[in-house]
């Protein structure tokens, strides 16, 4: 059965200093790795560029670039593509994080206290586009529109919003996570019964990994995304922009 | 003791019960959808997948809540 005591990312060692403890668990670990990953491969990616490209490496990289220019373009219109880089690093370090799950690792997301750092930092963008773009007297102000009654409840969907992009991408994953142990468990308690080689846990799990460490990361990270788009462009620019100025989609077959 | 693992029980029990039946309309809703205009297919499941995500939210919600109960076992 799964240990309820040990849910959490396990501490692989401790650094102490003064009177505290720092512990550095299997979430800060593997979040380091994959960020090293991801950038090594884009700067691998992105070097020796030519006008006109001769391999694939660069055909592979335009693409990829080009597909999260047009994303952003699409939720944020064309004044906002600036936006694109840290949506696009956010996208790789969300997916990539949550996907570890196929190798067998603890997936980063699986922990509230990096999904938490990741809606900060989306919480503190929108936040800081909006104020200069508007200014702190123009930003109150437009939450206050159309009445001025409705400026606590603004204030109280501007905050919630961070928990709920944390919760979501944590509560996701995490669930995924347990899904997958209790499958394991059974299965090799079902083995348990014939051998003492738990052989029924080798094949079997593959479709929930399918599922929880391919499926649900891609869905989860374009939610993610796509809601850290969706309301940088009403602070930037409005309600009405973030949905009035959405180009038509080409993927429509 | 129980009780808590009870109440873990009946918080995701009726979170499941509410979102099934939500992404059962919206699903529908969306067949309704293609059925009617086929070239609209590809936004439509973009929308329905996004939308059902996000009801999925309150869920996974009661999911972190029950996680919280059975911590307490």
């Amino acid at each position: 059965m799964i240990n309820i005591d040990e849910l959490g990312a396990r501490i692989i060692f401790t650094i102490s200093i003064g009177d505290g403890n720092l512990y550095i668990t299997e979430s800060t670990v593997f979040g380091v790795i994959v960020a090293v990953i991801i950038a090594g491969l884009g700067i691998w990616m992105g070097s020796g560029l030519k006008m006109i490209p001769t391999g694939k490496k660069q055909i592979a990289a335009e693409a990829m670039v080009g597909w999260i220019y047009k994303f952003t373009r699409e939720n944020m219109g064309r004044a906002n593509e600036g936006y694109a880089p840290y949506i696009g690093t956010i996208f790789a370090f969300i997916l990539f994080g949550s996907s570890l799950g196929i190798f067998g690792l603890r997936p980063v997301t699986a922990d509230l206290n990096v999904t938490a750092a990741l809606a900060i930092m989306t919480f503190m963008i929108i936040q800081i586009s909006g104020i200069r773009k508007l200014g702190v007297k123009g930003r109150l102000k437009e939450m206050a529109e159309p009445y001025p009654f409705i400026f606590p409840m603004k204030v109280l969907e501007e905050l919630t919003l961070p928990v709920s992009l944390a919760l979501r991408l944590f509560g996701n994953i995490f669930g995924g996570v347990i899904v997958v142990d209790l499958w394991m468990g059974f299965m090799e308690y079902l083995s348990g019964l014939l051998t003492d080689v738990p052989f029924l846990r080798a094949v079997t799990v593959l479709p929930l990994n399918g599922f929880f460490d391919m499926f649900e990361p891609v869905i989860q990270t374009y939610i993610f995304t796509m809601l850290t788009m969706v309301n940088l462009a009403s602070a930037i620019g409005g309600v009405a922009n973030s949905t009035v100025t959405k180009l038509p989609d080409s993927r429509a077959s | 003791m129980g009780i808590i693992a009870i109440g873990a029980g009946i918080a995701v029990g009726l979170a499941a019960l509410g979102i099934a039946l939500g992404q059962g309309f919206g699903v529908g809703k969306a067949m309704e959808g293609i059925s009617k205009q086929p070239e609209a297919a590809g936004n439509i499941r973009t929308t329905l997948i996004v939308g059902m995500a996000i009801m999925e939210t309150m869920g996974v919600l009661s999911f972190v809540i029950a996680i919280l109960m059975a911590l307490k076992l």
